[in-house]
């Protein structure tokens, strides 16, 4: 039989509604394997083992009671420190917020707390969800199960790591730009980066408001689509969430036979890994095999994805991240002579580089004369490439595209060339733009065994057809494996 | 040199609604600090602002009622700056799109009628309070008023004088508390103005350097500052100096305008549309029953009162000057259609209860029934003008019915003039030297007797038709 | 665009931010490439085309319905400094 920490979190929350197994029993496997593991890879940024077992019990006795028979009940869930949990700390990674504890639930966790999904802990970020490895929090990067060495990917590090090696079996993430697709792909696992507006952000910490959404992370698509059923949907606190009509056992039937499907692999300015690319065209092919109609296509707007991305992302991160002044909240520094003083040394001294470099530039990219070179043109460009992928939706049902253009870099390597890093968001950050739902798979592992993911792009509220035609490439090629967390320091053999 | 002055007004005018504009806190006044505050009002991490109907529907009324162009998709844009009392540090506020445009309002002074322009009507959130301790050199933040709805009136740059910008408040204050929108009680901050001021020698056409007075709130300071200031700007021309541009705020203890240091670098607001608030679009349908709801507005109903009902051009104005009181005046003027004696009932009687109880005009405590049921007593000569102002003020002050307080105090005059033959007849008699001094030609004499009469009467016949008996029973 | 120590300064004073030296030269050199590459977006031809119409109903939004707000005590957790139920910082103005 197979260990708690290797089912997913459907089969636990099955094992636990018939009796098999108790709530607590599984929320104390993945504490004891986060105490064992998380020295070394530092997922979680908090973790309290008496607020999870108590909240277990009751929840246990809600499944007796049968208050809780969904899904997902009594299944233990992952949080990205982005997301408010009334009274656990809500750092966003950042010093600026490192005593800070959120008063209020974020509407995905009342939403969880009332299916009697646990919430295990707060996991690893990028400050304010700004960079792709993980490695500008302030509480030290996360470091990929699968080869120590490296980054687990970003922003969402922490909550793909963590699902990776069997600390959680569920988490959620955020996606701004790739936020959960890219850590996904570099760890192995699955995640879900739904339509703009179809979870509500309320409580969600904001980096870039317009793009900003909150998606399942976890080690197959059912388990995605199951947290996904329970977060999604209006919310009157959030005026830009939307109706969601989605249903569970419709999104999981295997789907894809006449289907079409456009390849995309290439783009002008691109680079891309060989093994990568294979990989993707690989899929693809199986995808073919599966009865769908698959064909490469182009899509020269590619290469203006980036640009417009991060014109509009740092402009209202520069004003998302202004309220951090010290005043009612927050790191407040020492000594200071006058409020703007005050302002002033505690953002530089609670704000890191990669933050202060946005904020700046974001700052440039709104100031007196800029508006329109810049912001109003990214937004003009931004309805460009929805319309162009909208355009290919009038003949493609999905598009595959590789999730990043290269495996996990070495820690270290990416902060080194900013640019670079940058770039390498191009095929996730369109998504972003076009405001659609992607989906990220693990399709393979490169010669150094590091994950491959492809990303799987719908149309607007397309995540049902999504999640169908990746059930049906998981049945027919199963990608997902455990990493060689076994090798880590501290753990002993399974 | 002579100068000339050119003001333009930003009015801030705080709606009556009972919460804030993007969250459900509580909008009282006076309420303990940091009582009326929620995550959304706080700008904690997180938080979303979600609009207020309420808040929509009060601005397109006084756009509409401003005679304004109101803007069918209207959106929301973040102004930027840092402040102690911008939770946010950036204040939610309407730049490119703004619900109105184009409006007018018709002030009168001294010197005729003048129109003033209204360039833009928006929507944005209050900030909070800050209190100065000089001593403890601490400032003390209270963020009730944070996240408060705000209209912010901005008129063209069409005032030459202060007595123009009181006239214009007066007027706007006037249409703002007959929509319902908003009370308009300076005292309390929920209407304040920021006074843009310029001066130019008299005949230059283009406009000076100007300065901005922020958060005026009473008629006489906004007064004193725009004099004060308008001189200063003259002299600092007149000796060769240059006016600079920047934002004062007026120190009415000191009489001055002076330089607000902090918000000098603070001139980029780093505009940009606020991703957190969708677009609003409002249909012709929806502008159509709001415009249903505005009432007949004080200028059309003065001029109503004066060409139609004939009333002086001054009770004409008095009546119009509340909604209230000119409503109760129309439901007063239907129920026995005596425009004059109703409109100097409620201009004397009315108003002197009103002033001298401290009602305010919203809670008139008489129904217009009542006035209307004196009224028809008194032009039925049932009652005499002492009792008449008797009954109300016992309606006034003991919602007492008028006709059952007459009835019941025995108040109402004789009308059967068979009665009062009988009761003079009586006092004829018992006063014989009276009656024969009156024959011998003592007129005097019949003031006496009428005297006597009306005591025997109790005052309750009409004097002229005792005399007119009196004279007839004498021979 | 000129990536000079005195729109670096501009930038520090509008964000409110005082950078360290390296951090300045880090920051300038970034800003410079960042703004070269994204400059490229000048080229792509967007003209006419209008932003999509996503928008909100009168009758969608929140009514005016009072909630209790979250009590003063709550509120005032996470503050740096505080005194008699009021947020405090260093006098503002002069």
């Amino acid at each position: 039989m197979k260990e708690i920490h290797e089912m997913t979190a459907v089969e636990i929350s099955e094992k636990i509604k018939c009796g098999e197994l108790g709530a607590e029993e599984c929320a104390a496997v993945f504490l004891d394997r986060a105490e064992k593991y998380d020295g070394v890879l530092n997922c979680f940024t908090y973790i309290d083992r008496e607020t999870v077992l108590k909240r277990a019990a009751e929840v246990q006795k809600g499944v007796k009671s049968g208050r809780y028979s969904g899904r997902l009940a009594g299944a233990v869930v992952a949080v990205k420190d982005n997301i408010c949990v009334k009274d656990m700390p809500a750092s966003c990674g950042s010093k600026i917020l490192k005593n800070f504890t959120a008063p209020y639930n974020a509407t995905v966790i009342n939403r969880l707390e009332d299916e009697g999904v646990i919430v295990l802990g707060k996991t690893n970020t990028d400050e304010f969800a700004m960079g792709s490895t993980t490695e500008t929090s302030y509480f030290g990067p996360t470091l990929n199960p699968w080869d120590l060495s490296r980054v687990p990917g970003g922003s969402s590090g922490g909550s793909a790591a963590c699902v990776s090696a069997g600390l959680a079996p569920l988490a959620l993430g955020t996606d701004t730009g790739g936020s959960i697709r890219q850590p996904c792909s570099f760890c192995g696992v699955s995640g879900l980066k739904p339509t703009y507006s179809a979870v509500s952000r309320f409580g969600l910490i904001a980096y870039a408001s317009s793009f900003d959404q909150i998606g399942p992370i976890a080690k197959n698509i059912d388990d995605c689509a199951a947290l996904y059923s329970v977060i999604c949907g209006k919310d009157f606190s959030d005026s830009t969430s939307s109706y969601v009509n989605f249903d569970y056992g419709r999104a999981v039937t295997p789907d894809v036979r006449g289907k079409k499907i456009g390849v995309l692999t290439d783009f002008s300015g691109g680079k891309i890994d060989a093994g990568v690319k294979s990989a993707v065209l690989k899929s693809a092919e199986i995808f073919e095999e599966l009865g769908a109609e698959v064909e490469e296509i182009s899509m020269p707007c590619l290469e203006y994805c980036v640009p417009a991305y991060y014109i509009l992302a740092c402009a209202q991160a520069s004003s998302n991240l202004a309220r951090y002044d010290a005043v009612k909240f927050g790191f407040r520094a020492e000594n200071c002579k006058s409020a703007d003083e005050l302002y002033i040394k505690s953002r530089s001294e609670g704000f890191g580089i990669e933050a202060k470099r946005r904020i700046m530039l974001g700052n440039f990219l709104l100031s007196a004369g800029y508006y329109e070179t810049y912001y109003k043109k990214a937004l003009k460009a931004r309805e460009y490439i929805k319309n162009e992928f909208l355009r290919i939706f009038e003949n493609f049902d999905l598009i595959i595209t590789p999730v990043a253009p290269s495996t996990a870099p070495k820690l270290g390597a990416s902060l080194k060339r900013p640019l670079e890093m940058y770039l390498a968001d191009a095929y996730t950050a369109a998504v972003n733009l076009a405001s659609l739902p992607a989906c990220s798979c693990p399709c393979g592992f490169d010669p150094n065994n590091l994950p491959i993911g492809f990303q799987l792009i719908g149309k607007p509220f397309a995540e049902e057809e999504i999640i169908g035609a990746a059930k049906a490439f998981e049945e027919a090629a199963h990608f997902y494996k455990n990493p060689p967390v076994t090798n880590l320091s501290g753990g002993g053999s399974q | 040199m002579k100068y000339e002055t050119v003001i333009g007004l930003e009015i801030h005018a705080q709606l009556s609604a009972k919460t804030k504009i993007f969250c459900s806190c509580k909008t009282d006044f006076g309420a303990p600090a940091n009582t009326q505050v929620c995550p959304v009002c706080l700008g904690l991490p997180g938080a979303l602002p979600v609009l207020n109907r309420k808040v929509l529907e009060y601005a397109v009324k006084t756009g509409l009622a401003l005679g304004c162009e109101i803007t069918q998709l209207t959106s929301f844009d973040r102004k930027n700056y840092f402040y102690p009392d911008l939770p946010k540090s950036y204040q939610i506020s309407q730049l490119f799109l703004p619900i109105c445009r184009n409006g007018s309002v018709e002030i009168e002074t001294e010197n005729g009628k003048k129109r003033i322009g209204i360039s833009e009507i928006h929507m944005e959130e209050d900030a909070g309070k800050l209190i100065h301790s000089e001593e403890e050199n601490l400032t003390y933040i209270d963020f009730n008023r944070c996240g408060v709805a705000l209209l912010e009136i901005v008129s063209q740059p069409d005032f030459t004088s202060a007595d123009e910008v009181t006239a214009y408040i007066e007027k706007l204050c006037r249409i703002l508390k007959y929509i319902d929108v908003c009370d308009c009680k300076m005292q309390e901050g929920s209407l304040r103005a920021d006074i843009n001021l310029s001066v130019r020698p008299e005949g230059q056409k283009e406009l000076g350097t100007r300065t901005e007075m922020k958060n005026l709130n009473s008629l006489r300071e906004i007064r004193r500052a725009i004099n004060y200031e308008a001189n200063r700007q003259a002299e600092l021309i007149e000796s060769g100096k240059k006016v600079i541009r920047r934002t004062l705020r007026w120190d009415d203890g000191k009489g001055q305008s002076i330089p607000m240091r902090d918000k000098e670098d603070a001139a980029d607001y780093k505009y940009f549309p606020e991703p957190d608030l969708p677009p609003v679009f409002v249909s012709k349908e929806y502008i159509d029953g709001i415009r249903s709801q505005i009432p007949e507005l004080p200028d059309s109903r003065t001029e109503r009162y004066v060409n139609e009902l004939g009333l002086s051009e001054y009770d004409a104005r008095l009546l119009s000057e509340s909604v209230h009181i000119s409503d109760f005046y129309e439901k007063v003027i239907n129920g026995c259609g005596e425009y004059k004696e109703a409109a100097n009932w409620i201009t004397g009687e009315l108003m002197r209860l009103m002033k001298l109880n401290s009602v305010p005009d919203e809670n008139i405590p008489v129904s217009p029934e009542s006035l209307v049921e004196i009224i028809n007593m008194l032009k039925a000569g049932e009652i005499n003008r002492t009792v008449a102002k008797a009954a109300f003020e016992e309606s006034f002050i003991n919602k007492a019915k008028p006709r059952e307080y007459v009835e019941k105090n025995n108040l109402k005059l004789f009308t059967d003039t068979e009665k009062i033959r009988l009761v003079l007849t009586k006092v004829i008699s018992e006063n014989e030297k009276s009656v024969s001094d009156y024959k011998s030609g003592k007129s005097s004499a019949f003031g006496y007797i009428t005297g006597q009469a009306m005591k025997a009467l109790n005052s309750k016949a009409p004097v002229k038709e005792v005399q007119k008996i009196l004279k007839q029973l004498l021979g | 665009m000129q990536t000079d120590a005195k729109l670096i300064e501009h930038l520090e004073s509008l964000s409110k931010i005082e950078l360290t030296r390296e951090e300045r030269e880090f920051v300038t050199d970034d800003l410079r490439q960042i703004l070269g590459y994204i400059g490229k977006l000048s080229q792509l031809d967007t003209d006419g085309v209008e932003p999509s119409a996503r928008f909100a109903l009168p009758q969608e939004l929140r009514s005016d319905d009072a909630k209790g707000g979250m009590g003063s005590r709550e509120i005032l957790k996470n503050a740096p400094a505080q005194k008699d139920g009021y947020f405090t910082v260093l006098k503002t103005l002069g």
